[in-house]
């Protein structure tokens, strides 16, 4: 990975992938991947299981290298520090408390242990937790504990590989609003994943769809709320029968439960339901919706809408 | 890098780990000591009859007391090291290291340096501890000269060269448990390649020559024997009378004598050769008899062994030319030459060492560089 060092912060992008490639073995992860993520921005990686997403994140933060292409970072200040992260599972020591954990990291990048951890504790709400050892905290507790070790040292790049995994509720609203608070008080320039789309929605301004090791698509949130597809679905009493009848209207429809039909685009009510009757299907609920990331994501690659 | 020794350093010092491994040496060096103490008391008068030998019991248990540590320290670094830097990577502290921005070769060579710092720690404390035991009970302590210093420095090396190779290897490997369970039993195995593949630093032609002799020897006094048969039994037969005394010892004898004939010898003698396994007893039999140690043990061997049978064929008959003939054997394996000075000794150990070390920081590095961090 390159690293560039910039002077005076500016609105460029704080890393570039250009052609990047990874095998494992004879098995190739990734692929010709090129993306940048602009500074400031919070970055979702999109992609089912296995399509690359953790390993990018890896080589984004210098635990694995490239087999092709280059990763260049570009921060205002030293590289040791610049980056925290959390790929897979938080890096803590869970014999040691909060504070311990953090003194080591405090340690590791060389800096001096000041008031800037008690402001750390409290940021991540572990201020008090005393010495309480952290293989003793909730897994939300302790996904904190782990932004809190990545956020050591002000870094410009968070990157978080499923940071919200196995959280409760309670636990996800609690790192969501942890990585808003990063993202709009700190300006810290976010990397992340997640599984959960609907979670993702409610934080990312960009995203890069990962499908099979290749960037399919990168688009701005922004983007992909004005794609401007509309989907309706449809429940009835016979799916087999209500499917000639939309085809007929000039859809595509598919089924997608036992009582239910899905198609791109918004039908007139009225005609609707009388064509149906006329064919023989009682309609009982018709709900028309925007696009959103999931629907986006399976328009991009295909398949059902479990990612 | 220098913060991250630093850093290294103060987590050593934090992990309870490190009162263990620095309480051991303390413990081994009290038991190396009253080993030491134990060479010098007259209780060693029965064990050793070579009067050159005793003669340098005093320097024979300084060296003792310095260099026992390496009999035991491989397996406890090994354990200590492959705990230590394995629990680094499976905690994510590793991780920590690379995503803070630390470079590889950053991280690699200061776990090399603090783990080599540990490990020197150890052997100081050991020696301290050692010696002080040997000075307030023992008799004297000889360092002769000074050169014992320089001699402890070779099994400190060797220890530090195996330090070197566990520290490469957890970084190299991926599993936790393969190196502490690979670095366990490659300490073990050094140990006991010292003990079974004695002589395997002394000059290959030399020992043919005595194995020859030795061969021609025992042949001869077989030939002797089945010319001039017992006449007055004293034993109901042989196995009786040497159940009786020296049974044990005439096998023992035998086995040092006939030892190429042993099935694992060429695969531990080639091990012996290329590793630093033989430093205790090179050094130990070096100090013991400062030249021709070799000739003195195949010696003593051959002439135990003609001493038991002499002893049995006395039980029956008269042995009277059989003396003669065994005496001529022990003059032809005196004249051969195979001195192995201090110096000898001391570059072959070092120069071994130092092209072990030179393998395992270089290719524990190549991999590490590469190394996908999962």
């Amino acid at each position: 990975m390159e690293f560039e060092q910039k002077s005076g912060a500016s609105a460029e992008d704080v890393i570039v992938l250009s052609g990047v490639g990874k095998k494992y073995g004879k098995s190739t992860v990734l692929k010709d991947v090129s993306f940048s993520v602009p500074k400031g921005s919070v970055y979702g990686l999109v992609g089912r299981n296995g399509a690359g997403k953790t390993t990018l994140m890896r080589l984004m933060t210098g635990l694995q290298n490239c087999d092709e292409g280059k990763i260049t970072m570009s921060v205002t200040g030293d590289r040791i520090g610049s980056v925290g992260a959390i790929v897979e599972l938080a890096s803590i020591y869970t014999n040691m408390s909060a504070r311990d954990n953090l003194v080591f990291q405090y340690m590791n990048l060389g800096r001096k242990v000041d008031e800037s951890l008690d402001e750390l504790l409290a940021f991540v709400g572990l201020a008090d937790t005393g010495k309480k050892h952290a293989g003793k905290f909730s897994l939300g507790m302790r996904q904190r504990l782990g932004i809190a070790v990545a956020l050591v040292g002000d870094p410009e790049l968070l990157v978080l590989d499923e940071p919200v995994n196995g959280l409760d509720p309670q636990g996800i609203l609690e790192v969501r609003n942890l990585l808003l608070k990063l993202s709009r008080e700190k300006g810290i320039t976010i990397v992340i994943s997640s599984h959960i789309l609907s979670e993702l929605s409610k934080l990312a301004t960009h995203y890069a769809f990962i499908e099979e090791g290749r960037v399919v698509k990168t688009a701005t949130a922004h983007e992909i709320e004005n794609a401007g597809k509309k989907f309706s679905r449809v429940t009835c009493d016979d799916t087999e029968k209500i499917l000639p009848v939309l085809e007929g209207m000039g859809f595509e429809p598919r089924i997608i439960a036992q009582d239910k039909v899905e198609f791109e685009g918004e039908a007139k009510l009225t005609t609707l339901v009388t064509t149906a009757l006329d064919a023989g299907v009682e309609i009982s609920k018709v709900e028309t919706e925007e696009t959103d990331l999931e629907r986006f994501f399976v328009g991009l690659v295909g398949g059902d809408t479990n990612v | 890098m220098f913060d991250l020794i630093k850093f290294e350093l103060k987590r050593i010092k934090s992990s309870p780990l490190f009162y263990v491994v620095l309480g051991l040496p303390v413990l081994f060096g009290v038991i190396s000591g009253t080993i030491g103490v134990f060479y010098q008391s007259s209780m060693m008068e029965y064990f050793i009859v070579d009067p050159i030998a005793k003669d340098k019991l005093a320097l024979m248990s300084t060296w003792s007391a310095l260099s026992g540590f390496y009999t035991i320290f491989p397996i406890m670094g090994a354990l200590y090291v492959t705990l230590f830097v394995g629990n680094d990577m499976s905690s994510g502290f590793l991780r920590n290291k690379l995503i803070a921005g630390h470079k590889r070769s950053e991280i690699y060579f200061s776990y090399l340096i603090t783990q080599t710092l540990m490990a020197l720690l150890e052997v100081l404390v050991y020696a301290l501890v050692a010696i002080l035991v040997l000075v307030i009970c023992g008799k004297s302590v000889d360092f002769d000269g000074g050169r014992m210093f320089i001699r402890y420095l070779v099994p400190v090396f060797a220890y530090v060269s195996m330090i070197f190779l566990f520290t490469a290897f957890t970084l190299a490997v991926r599993k936790r448990a393969l190196p502490i369970v690979f670095s366990a039993i490659f300490a073990f195995s050094i140990s006991s390649i010292g003990l079974f593949a004695t002589f395997g630093n002394y000059p290959v032609s030399q020992y043919n020559k005595f194995l020859s002799v030795s061969e021609r020897a025992k042949a001869d006094i077989n030939l002797y024997l089945e010319d001039n048969p017992p006449s007055q039994p004293v034993y109901a037969d042989e196995d009786e009378y040497m159940e009786d005394e020296y049974e044990e010892d005439v096998d023992f004898y035998f086995e040092q004598l006939l030892t190429p004939n042993k099935p694992f010898y060429y695969v531990t003698r080639t091990l012996y050769t290329v590793t630093d396994a033989g430093i205790l007893m090179d050094y130990g039999m070096s100090i013991l008899d400062t030249a021709s140690t070799y000739n003195e043990e195949m010696t003593t061997s051959l002439r135990n062994y003609v001493e038991m049978e002499e002893s049995y064929l006395m039980a029956y008959s008269d042995v009277s030319g059989l003396s003669s003939k065994i005496n001529g054997y022990i003059d032809e394996l005196e004249k051969i030459e195979t001195t192995v000075p201090f110096k000898t000794l001391d570059a072959i150990y070092l120069v071994k060492t130092f092209i072990w070390s030179c393998i395992w920081i270089g290719g524990g590095f190549l991999i590490f560089r590469k190394k996908n961090i999962f």
